[in-house]
């Protein structure tokens, strides 16, 4: 039977781990509302924005081509991974990267071989793991979190969007986590580059007589990167809700598992500080007789 | 755009700011909603807005006619009861609709 000073030591050492896992867990829980109040604060612009986009292009008389919306045969890929800078959030991060592997491997294999297909990662692990597994990985905007707003966002979208219209990827797409709630997370694979035209919807088709200044045409060439941009926006801020998800999630079991262990703990604990009274009675009893036999 | 009589009247009639009928010189306002993605910026009454349009600064003022408008970078002045407030914008858009102005902005940069 282990010795009680081993266990006692073991006791302590859970112990505090336990208080880790659960300060963790409550700052997980103040970090996700506060990544929810984001989503819903991001949430008017982003609908404003494609209702705007719906009336200016009802508007427009030619559907506007834009150099965003040019499918070309894919020669060059990029993948953007949307991770997190920490870990301890369970399979949160290896999820997105088996997720960006997966679809590497089945869309974009011949790529893949020729070495064209390239990664940036927005969050540390991301780019750790596909650094891994062998990408060459663009880590120019890798610690997004630290400091979460649409400017740090944009420009890695800016980024994209720029490679894109000069020739240096021919798709790009978005791998990231979609939150659901707090246990549930959803991977997401989307095409962000070249735009997939999804027809208007219907009856929104303006019954006001706007004033376009410039003109319908401008306007759409400007709406349309700013909602690209929202789109990668959106992603991360989802992704960064779905992080702190996550993370509560796994420490709440890792309390959970903590305390257990305790339990275990203590039970042996118990036993071997009973067994060692025994011991003890047992050892003065037999002395006693030895001496009254005397 | 003056306020004409019948304006007046109208509004008179549908209930619009009851202040108005005593004092019909007082400015009848907008509402007015500057969002940039991270946060609400600026949202309440105005009842004059200048914005960096693209092609030329223009104003906005209570009934302006259905407008879409791309914006420069500069500053959106915004009067209000209270006073002037500035908005430095970089780039947006903003629709004018039945009194209600809406500006989409990517970042403001001062205010």
């Amino acid at each position: 039977m282990a010795n009680l000073k081993e266990v006692r030591n073991r006791i302590v050492s859970v112990n505090s781990t336990q208080q880790i896992t659960k300060a963790m867990k409550m700052v997980a829980a103040a970090k996700l509302r506060r990544a929810q109040d984001a989503i819903t604060q991001m949430r008017p612009y982003a609908q404003k924005l494609s209702e705007m986009l719906g009336t200016v292009s009802a508007g427009a008389e030619s559907a506007t081509d834009s150099p965003y919306k040019q499918a070309r045969p894919v020669q060059n890929v990029l993948m953007i991974l949307v991770t997190s800078d920490r870990g301890l959030c369970g399979a949160f991060n290896t999820n997105v990267a088996k997720a960006a592997v997966a679809r590497i491997n089945e869309q974009y294999a011949d790529q893949a071989r020729r070495g064209t297909v390239q990664v940036m990662a927005i969050g540390k692990k991301g780019a750790e793991a596909m650094a891994r597994r062998g990408f060459t990985v663009n880590t120019n905007h890798v610690n997004t979190f630290g400091n979460l707003s649409f400017s740090t966002v944009r420009e890695a979208a800016e980024e994209a969007m720029d490679g894109f219209v000069k020739g240096q990827y021919d798709v790009v797409e978005v791998v990231y986590n979609e939150f659901r709630n707090v246990a549930t997370q959803i991977i997401r694979v989307e095409q962000m580059l070249p735009i997939v035209s999804t027809p208007a919807p219907a009856g929104v088709t303006a019954n006001v007589n706007y004033i376009f200044e410039p003109g319908e045409e401008e306007i759409v060439t400007e709406l349309i990167p700013k909602t690209l941009k929202i789109q990668l926006y959106k992603a991360v801020l989802e992704s960064n809700a779905s992080e702190h998800g996550a993370r509560m999630t796994a420490m709440d079991k890792a309390t959970d598992n903590a305390g257990e262990l305790l339990k275990e703990l203590k039970l042996i604990y118990n036993r071997t500080r009973q067994a060692a009274i025994t011991k003890e009675i047992l050892e003065i009893v037999g002395g006693a007789e030895a001496l009254s036999s005397n | 755009m003056g306020l004409r009589i019948s304006d007046w009247l109208t509004r008179a009639y549908s209930g619009v700011g009851q202040s108005e009928i005593r004092n019909p010189k007082s400015k009848i306002v907008m509402q007015l909603d500057i969002i940039t993605p991270d946060r609400k910026v600026f949202s309440g009454e105005a009842s004059s807005v200048t914005f960096p349009g693209s092609e030329g600064q223009f104003q906005v003022l209570n009934d302006h006619a259905p407008l879409v408008s791309t914006l420069a970078r500069g500053p959106v002045t915004v009067v209000t009861a209270t006073g002037q407030q500035m908005f430095t914008v970089d780039g947006g858009v903003v629709e004018v609709l039945r009194n209600k102005v809406l500006v989409l902005a990517e970042a403001v940069l001062a205010a």
